[in-house]
């Protein structure tokens, strides 16, 4: 049996282990400071430390490679905008992640699509993709999960992703989205609901198996 | 804990979104319970699944992010006005013509004022003859000290006066002790006015007090 958070750990967080990027908001302190008063260097360098959760981000919401580059692009352009605004003694990653969920909601409304694109090309394959039967079923799996999510509602998925992927709590996910974290609880559950009865065949077949 | 409420607990039990005291009555049910725990393993499944759904973005496509992110902000820069000021230019222009309006119209009004209300005020050029012919001799210069400032304003004065009895007209000879004089707005007309009387022949109180006193 798997458990799912352990002292604030998340599943994502105990199989993938830390994320390259994931600089602690001390460390981007100074690059904040010298890039709010116009340092185009320290702009570049933020990007650099921050530009991985952004990306990955938006490609969990939108499900979309292109909507994604789309939306970190303006993802930093708004941060560039708005950084005079941000405060010191505020956690420099909620607000990345805030103006993050807004880009991609207003993506979701221009695209007019009720839910992710599905996007095939994004796949990685265990085994290089040679068109065994492993393979074939990842790749099965990997679009059964991005349908399941494309049906989830948007905040519905922004709480999901947020609390399960991104490894916030739901008193931060309710930071981010604006919300109370009884909602965030609400949406989550409800997703996580949903998501086990869309993927039910697949991890049957895998407990089976 | 019911199977019931086991199940409708699960979906958050196993995100460990609940409190101790839950999460510990979830976990006793799930112990005795077949069925709720393997219920609870297809959510923990479902969720270990989720990772599946990102997306890689390799190194390149980060770069050319970063590169069209700064381009923006560059082209914007040029883009945008150097200052504050320069943007609000069009305004600043604006509201320096409507100052420098009102200034001259402030500048400009008082006299426009003046002459609507005191047209008799527009003084001539050259200082107004003092009109002496109810005085005589040296008195004249006397008389005309009365008037504080001949250049600048007409007197508007009531001036009474003790006149001598050989200054006063020959048809009053017994005649008047005040003498009041009242200058109008024109300079050329003054109207006198002989009133009071002492009795025929008798010299004035006090003839060698100022003519001037004002009583």
């Amino acid at each position: 049996m798997v458990h799912g958070t352990a002292g604030g750990l998340t599943m994502a967080a105990l199989l993938y282990g830390p994320l390259p990027e994931a600089t602690d908001a001390d460390s981007l302190l100074p690059l904040i400071v010298k890039a709010r008063s116009g340092d185009a260097e320290a702009f570049e360098s933020l990007m650099v430390a921050t530009e991985g959760r952004v990306l990955r981000l938006a490609g969990r919401i939108l499900g979309d490679r292109d909507l994604a580059r789309d939306a970190a692009q303006e993802v930093f352009l708004r941060v560039f905008k708005y950084l005079r605004g941000f405060r010191d003694q505020e956690d420099f990653r909620a607000w990345l992640y805030r103006i993050t969920v807004n880009v991609c909601r207003d993506a979701g409304r221009r695209t007019s699509r009720p839910g992710p694109r599905v996007s095939l090309e994004g796949h990685e394959l265990e085994d290089g993709g040679t068109g065994t039967e492993a393979s074939l079923l990842s790749r099965e799996r990997v679009d059964a999960v991005r349908s399941a999510l494309a049906t989830l509602s948007p905040r519905e998925r922004a709480a999901l992703v947020l609390r399960d992927l991104e490894g916030l709590t739901s008193e931060e996910v309710s930071k981010v989205l604006g919300s109370r974290p009884g909602t965030v609880r609400a949406q989550v559950a409800s997703a996580r609901t949903k998501l086990r009865e869309r993927l039910a065949p697949f991890f049957e077949r895998g407990v089976r198996t | 804990v019911t199977c019931h409420a086991a199940r409708r607990l699960l979906p958050l039990f196993t995100g460990g979104d609940l409190n101790a005291l839950k999460m510990s009555a979830v976990a006793g049910h799930l112990a005795a319970c077949a069925a709720c725990q393997g219920e609870a393993e297809a959510f923990s499944a479902a969720r270990c699944l989720l990772p599946l759904s990102s997306l890689s973005f390799g190194e390149s496509e980060r770069a050319q992010i970063r590169r069209r992110v700064l381009d923006e902000i560059a082209r914007r820069r040029s883009d945008a006005p150097p200052t504050v000021a320069f943007q609000l230019r069009p305004r600043f222009a604006l509201a320096a013509l409507a100052g420098a309006i009102v200034l001259a119209a402030s500048l400009v009004s008082p006299f426009f004022i003046r002459s609507a209300v005191e047209p008799a005020a527009v003084l001539p050029a050259r200082p107004i003859p003092f009109p002496t012919p109810a005085l005589a001799g040296e008195r004249i210069a006397e008389a005309e000290a009365l008037v504080p400032d001949r250049s600048t304003a007409i007197p508007r004065v009531l001036r009474a006066k003790k006149v001598p009895r050989t200054l006063a007209p020959a048809s009053e000879k017994s005649g008047p002790a005040m003498r009041f004089e009242i200058q109008t707005g024109n300079v050329n007309v003054r109207i006198i006015w002989f009133t009071g009387g002492n009795s025929a022949g008798e010299e004035p109180s006090d003839p060698s007090g100022d003519p001037n006193d004002v009583s």
